[in-house]
């Protein structure tokens, strides 16, 4: 660009390109960590690298993400991963909202509540994990013991194919309920006051009012948190590696889990690779329209020009 | 608000302290644990009263490998909050003043990267890291951690910084200071109470990773997190030990996690929360 | 020195506690020193005794060594990916006769018989390569090359609460799976379960560790010849019965969620005196019979274990120590690997720590290791069962095929799914056996 043109360049262009040298560590650095790698991955999935296989190594293109649709395994894997990303979700949602609701309402000494959801909400995984599987072990947590004393008989939990599930679903409702119900009380700060008064004055009960006005304000937070909490459904990894490693028979591995298992138990790289990239793939199509959505809400206000 | 009705106040005062119980007594029970004998611990029915014995905290603290996984999770925890820092909080100053397209598509690829899952990057980075000598070294998991504490911060720090009004900036500006003289003098003294938070944050998230330690280290660099499942062992998993263990990860994350609280939200979904 | 030499040696020594003196060596013991050699493995027994010792080994070679251990998974999983990777990283593994294939076809271990009868690192007699009981060497065998020396021996056998079998009025532990069956039947409470047996994970380092001997002890196989004939017959009649008796056990007789049930499980229940049968490994003796910790001490009796048509098949693994082909000491390494599992390191271990499952006959015939592990509390002498059953084990009690990784693991999905009741064991096996014969196709073992 000649110095004549730079003169006609318009003020917030000079003023980009003088806050770019800013930027641009970060961007290459991010870059060069993610993009290799992705390379690296996506070159590996086109081959037939398996360490117990007869044959060497070949390239195959896109055999290996041909295989993965008939592989009863995989499929599997992605109806549990769905099931244990989303199954938690209208249980965080309820229970994350009602506390919202508790803590908005401001009842005297509940203030320890927020300190409370600090546990949980900064739990390493791996211990989350570890400690559901103390209590699920009939031998070590009791928790069948205390149902029994109510005259319940408890089922066999991560022995069962389901209640290792739901199992699992517990320990991430757990996890991460208090998270959500800080996501709402944090929006519920935000509503304007005059509405809960006008509706007041219009004789409106507390439950209608929380029917009527807070829930559908909630809304877009629902939203933010399902993105989230999505996303964040993959952080089960290290919980489903000690809590029940898949088992039993398989019954709570996920996509992400046989990924692992293919790559370094089994030694099939090429094919593990294939799956995790196709997952990949699988969860940005889920989520590409809420991106959007949350960019938007991302971005702060422009700079006064 | 609407004066509530008896019942639903006992309703709320209930169900809080329901979810409070929720909370409390599984991190209780675990606590527990580590203060059990086998023999208590495996009684049935649980024993409630016991005699507390610290042999497992004695051992573990006697025990240097696990010593030297605290030291391992502190080192690799510390640098990568700092080298996230040095680039993310410029990153982020640039990002809050730029506008247009190259902007916004920043934005988007350094949040799009960051929500790739792990798992993706794990196999390559093994076959990288092993061409290169980088396994089983800090600044291998360092750099692995930077994919997700940049954005991460950058992230955290951005609506915390436009809501911070530019003017005093923009003066100095005027009068020819430079960029890196407002950003060190004017900007980051207002920003404290975030970068303190956001570092935190990040602290928090490396502190607890797992996946990346238990396949990029190997002897020298094992983390907390994967010495607590090498208690697993196969001839006798020592849940005294795991337990106790468990409460070295977990009590800094919780205290650390008690000052930041009130940035949580902002840090976890990049403000992308406001009502 | 001769063998009966070392030996009573040995025997002296272990018992009076002195530190090992170089025996007559033709080399010069201290050519590596300064070498450092880096050991990964699970946590198993003869590796905390061999940490023990390792000073002596230092001492007298000037090598260091690090062992490294981790969870039985991730020792296995860490060590095969660092062997894929060529890294070197660990100059030692430890490996299960059932991954050795896989190893040898990756070439990732530098046999110890290349080392036999080199006068430069090898003493013929520490070796004493005819002192290993056949079947720990075959399994760590390929082709009549030697890749790994054992160190460990393990086998299962049936353990049982000698009380608890009179009030029943048995006064022979069972001798089929008939049997087995009948007496689960009569001596089940709700309160005190019949049997343990290992439920996972669904692997040859769980369930199928103790599924194969029903499966072998009704002359079941899963291959219909291998290697000529690689047909899988996982589905066979043989396998069917293998595993309706095996499910029946697990979900009318065994502890609630038994599914999950993994070595340290099983032991924890007998040592509780939780059940009155279990099936499993030999170690457990070692805790089982520590009366601080055991509520079962002096109450054991100890059997082969039952069998079907085809006799009693016992489990068989040879743990052993392996060079990895990409150590830059392997002579080093070799060095440490014959000195570690001399008759005389493992008599020292055996008396250091609660390891038992020896591969050497002259510890087995040691004064002072027949002195610490003779139980014998009415039900049958202890060492004498276990060497029965080490007599009787199948030495190919894992198919030596690389991608048996693979295979135990899709055959122990399917038990736990006929265990927990998701398939009937027919439909279990069935689906097991498609899948298994995909699995070599895939791999290229078949067409």
């Amino acid at each position: 660009m000649s110095p004549s043109q730079a003169l006609y360049e318009p003020y917030w262009k000079r003023r980009n390109r003088s806050f770019r040298p800013f930027l641009l560590p970060a961007l290459a650095l991010i870059l060069v960590l993610t993009v290799i790698p992705l390379l690296i991955s996506l070159a590996i999935s086109m081959t037939s690298l398996s360490y117990v296989s007869v044959r060497g190594p070949r390239f195959i293109w896109f055999d290996n993400y041909i295989n993965l649709f008939g592989d009863p395994r995989f499929i599997r894997s992605l109806w549990q991963s769905a099931v244990l990303i989303f199954g938690p979700l209208p249980f965080q949602l309820l229970f994350g909202f009602l506390l919202a609701v508790v803590m908005n309402e401001r009842l005297r000494g509940l203030g320890w509540l927020r300190v409370i959801f600090i546990v949980p909400m900064f739990f390493p995984p791996i211990v989350m994990g570890l400690m559901w599987k103390v209590l699920f072990t009939p031998q070590l947590g009791g928790i069948n013991y205390y149902l029994s004393l109510l005259g319940i008989s408890g089922p066999t939990w991560l022995a069962d194919p389901t209640y290792a599930l739901i199992s699992i679903v517990i320990a991430t409702v757990w996890g991460w309920t208090p998270f959500v119900a800080i996501m709402f009380y944090t929006a519920m700060q935000t509503f304007p006051s005059d509405l809960y008064e006008a509706s007041r004055i219009d004789g409106a009960s507390w439950l209608q009012q929380n029917r009527f006005i807070t829930l559908p304000l909630l809304q877009n937070t629902a939203l933010v948190v399902i993105v989230f909490r999505i996303m964040e459904g993959l952080a089960i990894f290290p919980i489903i590696y000690v809590m029940t490693a898949g088992g039993p028979a398989g019954s709570t591995e996920t996509t992400n889990f046989y990924a692992f298992v293919s790559g370094f138990e089994f030694l099939k790289v090429g094919y593990a690779s294939s799956i995790i990239l196709t997952f990949l793939a699988i969860l940005l199509i889920i989520l590409a329209p809420s991106i959007r959505m949350l960019l938007g809400n991302v971005q702060p206000r422009e700079a006064k020009l | 608000m609407n004066p509530r009705s008896k019942g639903i106040v006992v309703a709320l005062y209930g169900f809080a302290i329901f979810w409070g119980g929720v909370i409390l007594v599984p991190f209780f029970w675990l606590a527990a644990l580590s203060v059990k004998t086998r023999i208590d611990a495996f009684s049935v029915p649980p024993k409630l009263f016991f005699e507390p014995t610290f042999v497992a905290y004695s051992e573990i603290l006697r025990d240097s490998k696990f010593l030297s996984a605290v030291l391992n999770s502190v080192i690799i925890s510390v640098s990568a909050v700092t080298l996230s820092l040095l680039v993310a909080v410029p990153a982020a100053y640039a990002l809050r003043n730029m506008v247009g397209p190259f902007r916004r598509n920043s934005t988007l690829v350094l949040l799009l990267l960051r929500m790739v899952p792990g798992m993706v990057y794990l196999l390559p980075y093994f076959v990288l890291y092993d061409r290169i000598g980088l396994l089983d070294t800090h600044i291998g998991l360092i750099l692995v951690h930077l994919i997700f504490n940049v954005p991460l911060i950058i992230w955290m720090l951005l609506p915390i910084w436009a809501a911070i009004p530019d003017d005093l900036g923009e003066a100095a500006r005027i009068d020819g200071a430079t960029l890196l003289q407002t950003l060190f003098l004017i900007d980051l003294p207002l920003l404290k109470g975030g970068i303190l938070a956001s570092s935190i944050l990040a602290f928090i998230f490396s502190w607890n990773e797992f996946l990346f330690a238990l396949i990029l280290g190997r002897r020298e660099v094992i983390t907390l997190p994967v010495a607590i499942v090498n208690f697993l062992a196969f001839e006798g998993t020592e849940w005294g030990k795991i337990a106790a263990a468990s409460m070295f990860i977990v009590l800094p994350a919780i205290i650390f996690g008690f000052f930041v609280r009130r940035y949580m939200i902002a840090g976890m979904t990049g403000g992308a929360v406001k009502g | 020195m001769t063998r009966i030499g070392s030996l009573i040696g040995a025997t002296i020594l272990a018992t009076a506690g002195i530190a090992g003196t170089a025996q007559a060596q033709d080399f010069d013991l201290r050519q590596f020193e300064g070498t450092t050699l880096d050991l990964l493995y699970a946590e198993i027994s003869f590796i905390p005794g061999l940490k023990e010792l390792l000073p002596e080994f230092e001492e007298l070679t000037g090598i260091h060594v690090n062992i490294e251990t981790l969870s039985e998974a991730a020792a296995r999983q860490k060590a095969q990916i660092e062997s894929a990777s060529g890294s070197g990283a660990f100059d030692i593994v430890g490996i299960q006769s059932g991954n050795l294939p896989l190893y040898v076809q990756n070439g990732w271990l530098k046999p110890v018989s290349d080392y036999f009868g080199n006068p430069a690192v090898s003493n013929p007699d520490q070796l004493d390569i005819d002192d290993f009981i056949p079947s720990t060497l075959q399994g760590m065998a390929v082709d009549g090359n030697q890749y790994c020396l054992p160190f460990f021996a393990a086998t299962v056998m049936l353990y049982y609460q000698i009380d608890k079998f009179e009030q029943a009025g048995i006064t022979e532990p069972p001798k089929t799976f008939e049997d087995l069956l009948d007496v689960a039947k009569r001596v089940h409470t709700p309160e005190v379960p019949a049997i343990a047996l290992r439920g996972s994970p669904p692997s040859s380092a769980g369930n199928i560790w103790t599924f194969n001997l029903f499966l072998y002890g009704e002359g079941g196989r899963y291959f219909a010849d291998y290697p000529n004939d690689l047909s899988v017959t996982v589905d066979s009649p043989e396998a069917l019965s293998a595993l309706e008796t095996f499910v029946t056990l697990k979900r009318g007789y065994a502890p609630e969620g038994s599914v999950n049930f993994v070595f340290d499980d099983v032991v924890t229940a007998m040592q509780q005196g939780n059940v009155v049968m279990a099936i499993d490994g030999a170690p457990l003796a070692g805790r089982i019979l520590d009366p601080e910790q055991s509520k079962v001490a002096g109450n054991l009796g100890f059997a082969v274990v039952p069998g079907g048509t085809a006799g009693p098949k016992p489990s068989f693994a040879s743990h052993g120590l392996c060079i990895s082909a990409a150590s830059d000491t392997p002579d080093a390494a070799y060095l440490f690997l014959e000195w570690a599992t001399s008759a005389e390191t493992m008599v020292k271990i055996s008396q250091n720590s609660s390891y038992l499952a020896t591969p050497r006959n002259a510890v087995w015939e040691n004064e002072a290791f027949i002195e610490k592990y003779n139980f014998d509390f009415g039900g049958g002498s202890f060492l004498a069962a276990y060497q029965q059953s080490l007599a009787v084990a199948p030495a190919d009690y894992y198919p030596p095929i690389p991608v048996w990784g693979l295979i135990s693991d899709r055959m122990g999905q399917a038990v736990q799914a006929a265990e927990i009741g998701q398939q009937t064991p027919a439909e279990a096996l069935a689906a097991a056996s498609r899948d298994i014969s995909d699995i070599l196709k895939t791999e290229g073992y078949r067409n």
